[in-house]
C-alpha cells in the first residue's frame, strides 16, 4: 500500500517552546491511523500542520502526494478536516452550512446539493438537515462536522478528537459512522484522541508525548511490547498463593485482604493458576493487558519489563 | 469564492433581528429624540433667525436635516454592526473552517470587507427610501431625482469608507461583549460627532474645529447638502443670502478643521483614509488569521 501521508523530521516551535519535535511517521492508504497523546502532547500541532493551518518550523511533509508549503491549496482539495470544536455556523441550519461550505471548493452547486443528500442519508443526518446547527446534540453536530469534512470527495479525512465530549451513545455512533465510511467510500482516516480504548480499533497508534512519538505500531503490537496482562484473584486463604507467588505480585494490590493480582503471560498460564488455587479462590478476574497500559506505561516512563 | 464567503457573513447577519434592530438603534433613537422634543429646539431657533418665516415649511427643513442626519449614521452604524461575523469567527476561530478549504486568505479578508458593505449599504439605502417616504408623507416634501441619486452615492461611498475604517478597528476586538460596547460608544458619540444633537455653530469652536477633523461630521455635511437642498430654499423664499446663513448655521458647508473646503476636497480626504484603513484592516485581519 502506498503512503498518503508521510512526516520526515517535522518540528513547530512556538518561540522557544518545542510543539512537536522531530516527527517523523508515514500513513498508509485505507488505514486508520491513531494519533494518541495527552492534552498539549503536540496531537493538535501536528494535525494542524498536515492540514495546512500552520507552518512546520522545518521538515518534510507530503500529503496526498502534495508536498506541504508547495502544493497547500491541492491538499486542502483533497483533504477534509472534522475538528475538536464545533465551527459551522449556529445560526444556520445544517443545510445552508453544507451548501456555503462545499461552494468554497470550487464544485458546481447541482453537484453540491447531491452531495449533500446522499452524505446526510449515509450519515443519518436528514433528520435534522434543516434545523439549525446551534440547536443539535454534540453527536448530531459532529455527524454533520463529518458531511461537511467530506463535502468535496476527499480521500484522507483528519479528525481531531471526534468523540471528545460525546455521551458513550454518541461515541459509539461516531465511530460507527466512521468505520462504514472507510469501507464504503476507501478513506484513509487520520484520527487524534486521548481515549485509549479508541485506538484498539486502528489499524496504526502512534503514541506522542511532548511533542516526540514514543512509542509507534499496531494496537496489538504495543500491547504486547508495553502492556500485560493480569489475573486478579480474591482469595479465603492467601497463604498458599502468598508462598508461591510473593515476588510477582503486583504492589499496592496485595495490602487489601485476600486480593492478589498476579501478571500472566496468557489464558492458558491463568487457567493453570486458576486450577491449582481452585479451593482458595473466592471470586477472579482474567483481565488482557489494555492500551490503557500502554500509555500509561509509557508517558509515566519505561516500558513493562 | 469571495461570493460564497460574502452571502455567507450576509445570511449570519440578517439571521439575526437583534443585530439588525441594534445596528439601527443609533439612528433610531436620534430619530425618536428629534419627533419628541429636538425638532421643537431646532424650529424656534430658526423662527429667531428668520422672522416670519412659514411654520411648515420650518418642520420640512427641520426634518430633512434629521433624516440627512440619520442616513448618514445609518452608514457609521451598520458597517460597524455587520462586521460582528467578524468578531464571532474570531472569538470562536471558525477561520479555520475557511482555511482548511482551498480558499486563500485574501478571499477571507475580502469576504468580510465586503460583507460589512453590502450589509451597510442595503440597510442605509432601506432607511434612505424610508427617510424620502417620511418627508413625502409628513411634509409633502419630494427630493429630485439628482438629489435622491446623490445622496445614494454619498451612502455607498460612506458606507465603503466606514467598513475600511471600522474593518481595522474591530481587529482590537477580541470578544462579543467588548464589541456590542464599542457598537454602543460609536452609536451614542456618532450623534454627536456628526453634529446631530447639536449643530456644530451650537459649539465651542474649539469643539467645531475638533469634530471638523473627524470624518463623521464631514460626512454629514455632505449628506445634509441634497437632503435640505429644497427644503431650505423654500424656507428662505429663495433668498441666497438667507440660503446661505442656514447652510453655514445648520452645517452643510464643509470644513476641514476651522477651514472652509470644497466638497472634492472632503471626498479626496475620504479616499486616503479608506485606502488607508483599507490597508491597515486587511494586514491585520490577515494577521488575526493565523
Amino acid at each position: 500500500m502506498a503512503a498518503v501521508v508521510t512526516v520526515d523530521g517535522l518540528v513547530k516551535r512556538y518561540g522557544s517552546h518545542t510543539a512537536v519535535d522531530d516527527l517523523s511517521f508515514d500513513v498508509e492508504e485505507g488505514s486508520t491511523f491513531a494519533f494518541l497523546g495527552t492534552n498539549g502532547a503536540g496531537k493538535s500541532t501536528t494535525i494542524g500542520c498536515l492540514t495546512t493551518l500552520k507552518r512546520p518550523t522545518s521538515g518534510e511533509v507530503t500529503v496526498m502526494g502534495h508536498r506541504l508549503g508547495v502544493n497547500d491549496r491541492l491538499i486542502r482539495q483533497s483533504t477534509g478536516v472534522v475538528f475538536q470544536d464545533s465551527l459551522l455556523d449556529p445560526i444556520l441550519s445544517v443545510r445552508e452550512n453544507l451548501l456555503i461550505r462545499g461552494s468554497l471548493y470550487g464544485v458546481p452547486a447541482k453537484t453540491i446539493k447531491r452531495r449533500v443528500d446522499e452524505l446526510s442519508e449515509v450519515l443519518e443526518v436528514e433528520e435534522f438537515i434543516d434545523r439549525r446547527y446551534g440547536r443539535l446534540s454534540g453527536g448530531q453536530r459532529r455527524r454533520a462536522d463529518i458531511v461537511r469534512a467530506l463535502m468535496h470527495d476527499p480521500k484522507l479525512l483528519f479528525l481531531d478528537e471526534p468523540t471528545t465530549g460525546l455521551d458513550p451513545d454518541s461515541r459509539e455512533k461516531v465511530w460507527k459512522t466512521i468505520t462504514e465510511l472507510q469501507r464504503t467510500l476507501g478513506l484513509t482516516i487520520f484520527l487524534t484522541t486521548h481515549y485509549m480504548e479508541e485506538t484498539e480499533r486502528a489499524d496504526q497508534v502512534a503514541i506522542i508525548d511532548h511533542g516526540r512519538i514514543v512509542a509507534a505500531g499496531t494496537p496489538g503490537r504495543l500491547r504486547a511490547e508495553y502492556a500485560r496482562n493480569e489475573l486478579r484473584l480474591t482469595l479465603g486463604s492467601t497463604v498458599a498463593f502468598d508462598h508461591e507467588f510473593s515476588r510477582e505480585l503486583t504492589s499496592g494490590a496485595a495490602d487489601r485482604d485476600g486480593l492478589r493480582v498476579v501478571p500472566v503471560q496468557d489464558s492458558r498460564a491463568a487457567l493453570e493458576i486458576l486450577k491449582r488455587f481452585e479451593p482458595d479462590i473466592e471470586d477472579f478476574e482474567f483481565r488482557h493487558g489494555t492500551m490503557d497500559d500502554v500509555f500509561l506505561n509509557i508517558t509515566r516512563g519505561g516500558a513493562v519489563s | 469564492m469571495i461570493y460564497h464567503l460574502v452571502r455567507r457573513n450576509l445570511l449570519i447577519f440578517f439571521r439575526d433581528p437583534s443585530a439588525i434592530f441594534f445596528s439601527l438603534l443609533a439612528s433610531v433613537i436620534l430619530f425618536v429624540l428629534y419627533m419628541t422634543f429636538l425638532s421643537t429646539m431646532q424650529a424656534s431657533a430658526l423662527e429667531q433667525y428668520i422672522p416670519g418665516a412659514d411654520s411648515g415649511a420650518i418642520d420640512a427643513f427641520v426634518n430633512s436635516w434629521v433624516l440627512g442626519n440619520v442616513t448618514m449614521i445609518t452608514t457609521m452604524t451598520t458597517s460597524l454592526s455587520a462586521l460582528a461575523v467578524f468578531v464571532e469567527d474570531r472569538a470562536t476561530d471558525r477561520f479555520r473552517d475557511f482555511l482548511v478549504s482551498p480558499v486563500s486568505r485574501f478571499d477571507v479578508i475580502a469576504g468580510y470587507l465586503l460583507g460589512a458593505f453590502v450589509i451597510s449599504t442595503i440597510l442605509s439605502t432601506v432607511v434612505l427610501i424610508l427617510s424620502q417616504l417620511y418627508l413625502w408623507l409628513v411634509d409633502d416634501v419630494t427630493l429630485s431625482l439628482p438629489d435622491v441619486l446623490r445622496s445614494l452615492v454619498y451612502v455607498i461611498g460612506f458606507c465603503l469608507l466606514f467598513s475600511a475604517i471600522w474593518s481595522f478597528v474591530v481587529t482590537f476586538i477580541r470578544s462579543h461583549p467588548v464589541f456590542m460596547s464599542v457598537g454602543t460608544i460609536v452609536g451614542t458619540a456618532g450623534g454627536f460627532l456628526a453634529a446631530a444633537y447639536v449643530t456644530a455653530t451650537q459649539l465651542p469652536s474649539a469643539v467645531a474645529t475638533f469634530i471638523n477633523v473627524l470624518p463623521f461630521n464631514q460626512a454629514a455635511t455632505l449628506m445634509r447638502g441634497p437632503y435640505t437642498r429644497e427644503t431650505a430654499y423654500a424656507l428662505a423664499d429663495g433668498e441666497q443670502q438667507v440660503i446661505d446663513t442656514i447652510n453655514t448655521e445648520y452645517g452643510v458647508i464643509p470644513h476641514i478643521a476651522d477651514v472652509e473646503v470644497s466638497e472634492w476636497a472632503i471626498w479626496l480626504v475620504f479616499m486616503g483614509l479608506f485606502g488607508l484603513f483599507l490597508a491597515l484592516g486587511a494586514g491585520r485581519i490577515g494577521r488575526r488569521l493565523g
